[in-house]
C-alpha cells in the first residue's frame, strides 16, 4: 500500500498534540430508502488524531509516511492491496479544518 | 434472446452521454424470480396512497395514479445503466408530511410540494453533473447528520402517535402487527433461528409483507376496518384527473419564488438522508461483483443522481408525491444481490435482476384484486412502515455520531425538526455545532465507538 501525507497534516497533529492518525471503520446501515426489510451492516472509515495508547496494535495496522504514524483498523488494512494508495489530507470547511481519507473502501458485511 | 455478454465485461448496452442505456428482452435477460418477488412486495408500495390522501386530500383515484406514474419511473434506473433497485425516501417522508403541514390544503399545499420535489431534483441533476454531493455532505457536520437522521425518526413515530392519528383509529391492528413486524425484523431471536429453515428465511427476505398480509386478516376481525371487497380487472388511476387537478398542467398554478426558498431546508434535509444510499448502493454493488468475475458491474454515484434527480423533477410535474424518489430500496436490493452472488444461471446479470423485481412491482399496481385487497388496511401498512422506519432513523441516527456532543446535539436538533420543521431544526443544529464545536480541539472528544472498543476489550 502506498500510503500520501498531505501538506498540512502534520501541522495539524502538532497543533491538536497528538501523535498519530487513527483510521477507524464505523459501522452503519440504510439511512435511506424504505427500510422494511432486512438490511447489511456497512463500515466507513472515520480518521480522528489521538495519542498512542495501549492495545492498539490488536485493532490496528500500523503505517508510517513523512513521519506521520497512521493506524488503519485491520478490518479496512485486510482489505487494502499492495497497488493500493491511501491518502491523508487537510479539507477545508468553511472557516474550520479537518482530516479527510481517501483510498479506503465501504466494507459490506 | 437478450444479447450475449463477454465474459468479465459490461452488459452490453447503448451508450448515451453519462446514461448507458439497455432495453429488456435485449440487453439483459427476465429474471422471473425477480418479477415475482417484486410483484408480491407491491403491496408496500400502495402504503403510499394513504399519505397522498390524508396530507394532499386526494382521490384513491389519483392516488393511485401517482403510485403508477412513480412505479413507471423506479424502471429508469436500470434502463439508463444505474444497477439498483430505487424506492422512496421514506425517513424524510414524515419531515416532509410536517412541512407541507404548515400550508393550507389545496392548491398551496400542492405548490409546498412541487416547489419541493423540483428543487430536489434539479439539486441531485446539479450534483449528478458537478459530483459534488460528496462534498456538501462531507462539509455537514456529523453531530447534524446524526440530528437530521434522529429528528426523522423522531417524527416518524409522531405522526401516527399524536393525539387524533392513525394510532388512535386502528389501535389493536397497528400494536398487533407492529409487534409481529418488529419480531420478524429486529428480534435476535429470530435471526437466530431463521438460517435454519427455509420458509422463515423467505419469510425474513419478504420485509414487512407479512405484516400487510396479517393486517389484511386482523384489521377486519377487530372491526377495524371493514372486509375488503375484491374486484376484478385492471386498476384504473385517474391520469386525467391528476394531470388537470393536481398538477402545474391544470388547476395548480407554478410556485412562487417564496415556496422554493422555504423548501430549501426541507430539500437539504431530504439529500442527507437519501446520501447514506449512496454509499450502500456502491458497497451492495461491489461486494456482490466479488463473488461474479463474468459481469463487470459500473456503479456510478452521479449518473445514480442524475437518474434519481429526473425522477423527482419528472414526478414535480406530473405527479406531485409526497414519498419523494429515491435512490435504492436497500432491503430488496440486499435480496437481488444475494441472488446474483448465487451465479449466472440464478440471474444472468444484475441489471435484470433489478429490472425484473420492479416490473414486477409495476405489474401489481395494476391488478384490481390486489389493490382492492389491501385497500381497506392501507392506512395500517403506512403506520407499520413509519414505526418500522422511525426505530431505524433512530438507530441509524445514533450511529452517525461520533462523539458525545455529537449524540447531545443530534438528540436536540432532532426533537426540534421533528417538532418544527426543518428550518428550526437545521438553524439549531448549526447553532449548537457553532457554540459547542468552536475551535475545536478533538483530543478532548469523548468518542462513542471509542468508548464500545473498549468494553469489547475488557470483556475479551
Amino acid at each position: 500500500m502506498k500510503l500520501i501525507i498531505e501538506k498540512g497534516v502534520k501541522e495539524y497533529l502538532k497543533k491538536h498534540d497528538a501523535e498519530c492518525i487513527v483510521i477507524d471503520m464505523i459501522k452503519d446501515e440504510t439511512s435511506g430508502g424504505c427500510s422494511c426489510g432486512i438490511t447489511k451492516k456497512y463500515y466507513t472509515p472515520y480518521i480522528r488524531v489521538s495519542k498512542e495508547k495501549d492495545n492498539m496494535s490488536k485493532k490496528y495496522a500500523e503505517y508510517e509516511a513523512d513521519g506521520v504514524k497512521v493506524l488503519i483498523d485491520n478490518k479496512a488494512s485486510s482489505q487494502i492491496g499492495n497497488a493500493d494508495t491511501v491518502t491523508v489530507f487537510i479539507e477545508k470547511v468553511f472557516f474550520s479544518k479537518k482530516l479527510n481519507v481517501e483510498g479506503i473502501k465501504t466494507i459490506i458485511e | 434472446m437478450a444479447m450475449k455478454r463477454e465474459y468479465g465485461k459490461e452488459q452490453p448496452y447503448i451508450p448515451a452521454g453519462p446514461f448507458k442505456i439497455r432495453f429488456p428482452f435485449i440487453h439483459y435477460r427476465f429474471e422471473f424470480a425477480d418479477y415475482i418477488q417484486g410483484f408480491l412486495m407491491c403491496a408496500v408500495c400502495l402504503g403510499a396512497i394513504p399519505m397522498l390522501q390524508e396530507y394532499l386530500g386526494m382521490p384513491f383515484e389519483v392516488a393511485i395514479a401517482i403510485v403508477v406514474l412513480n412505479g413507471a419511473l423506479y424502471c429508469l434506473h436500470t434502463f439508463l445503466g444505474d444497477p439498483v433497485v430505487p424506492g422512496w425516501v421514506t425517513p424524510a417522508i414524515p419531515l416532509l408530511m410536517i412541512y407541507v403541514s404548515q400550508f393550507e390544503m389545496g392548491v398551496e399545499r400542492m405548490q409546498a410540494l412541487i416547489a419541493f420535489e423540483l428543487s430536489l431534483g434539479l439539486l441531485a441533476i446539479i450534483l449528478g453533473i458537478t459530483g459534488l454531493g460528496k462534498k456538501i455532505v462531507s462539509a455537514v457536520p456529523n453531530a447534524m447528520q446524526s440530528g437530521i437522521i434522529l429528528g426523522s425518526g423522531f417524527a416518524a413515530v409522531m405522526v401516527i402517535f399524536n393525539a387524533g392519528a392513525r394510532f388512535d383509529s386502528f389501535p389493536i391492528s397497528i400494536t398487533v402487527c407492529i409487534g409481529v413486524g418488529f419480531y420478524l425484523l429486529f428480534s435476535t431471536h429470530f435471526k437466530s433461528i431463521r438460517d435454519k429453515n427455509k420458509l422463515l428465511k423467505v419469510l425474513s427476505s419478504l420485509g414487512i409483507l407479512p405484516v400487510i398480509v396479517l393486517a389484511v386478516i386482523i384489521a377486519p376481525l377487530v372491526g377495524e376496518v371493514p372486509w375488503p371487497e375484491i374486484e376484478w380487472g385492471i386498476t384504473k388511476p385517474a391520469f386525467g384527473a391528476l394531470w388537470s387537478e393536481w398538477t402545474i398542467f391544470g388547476a395548480i398554478p407554478f410556485p412562487s419564488l417564496g415556496m422554493f426558498i422555504s423548501g430549501l431546508p426541507m430539500v437539504f434535509s431530504a439529500y442527507i438522508v437519501l446520501f447514506g444510499d449512496m454509499i450502500q448502493s456502491r458497497a451492495l454493488i461491489e461486494d456482490a461483483e466479488k463473488f461474479r468475475g463474468d459481469e463487470h458491474i459500473d456503479y456510478n454515484s452521479n449518473r445514480s443522481h442524475l437518474v434519481f434527480g429526473l425522477r423527482n423533477t419528472i414526478m414535480s410535474f406530473f405527479g406531485p408525491d409526497i414519498t419523494m424518489c429515491g435512490p435504492l430500496w436497500a432491503a430488496m436490493q440486499v435480496v437481488v444481490c444475494e441472488r446474483y452472488k448465487q451465479g449466472r444461471k440464478a440471474m444472468d446479470s444484475i441489471f435484470g435482476g433489478a429490472a425484473s423485481f420492479r416490473f414486477g412491482t409495476f405489474t401489481g399496481y395494476l391488478i384490481l384484486p390486489i389493490v382492492t385487497l389491501v385497500k381497506p388496511i392501507l392506512g395500517i401498512a403506512l403506520a407499520s412502515t413509519m414505526l418500522i422506519q422511525g426505530y431505524v432513523s433512530v438507530r441509524v441516527g445514533v450511529m452517525k455520531a461520533r462523539t458525545f456532543n455529537d449524540l447531545g446535539i443530534a438528540g436536540v436538533m432532532g426533537a426540534v425538526l421533528a417538532t418544527r420543521g426543518a428550518a428550526w431544526g437545521l438553524a439549531t443544529g448549526i447553532v449548537l455545532c457553532i457554540l459547542i464545536n468552536i475551535f475545536h480541539k478533538p483530543e478532548y472528544d469523548t468518542l462513542i465507538f471509542e468508548e464500545n472498543k473498549t468494553a469489547e476489550q475488557k470483556t475479551a
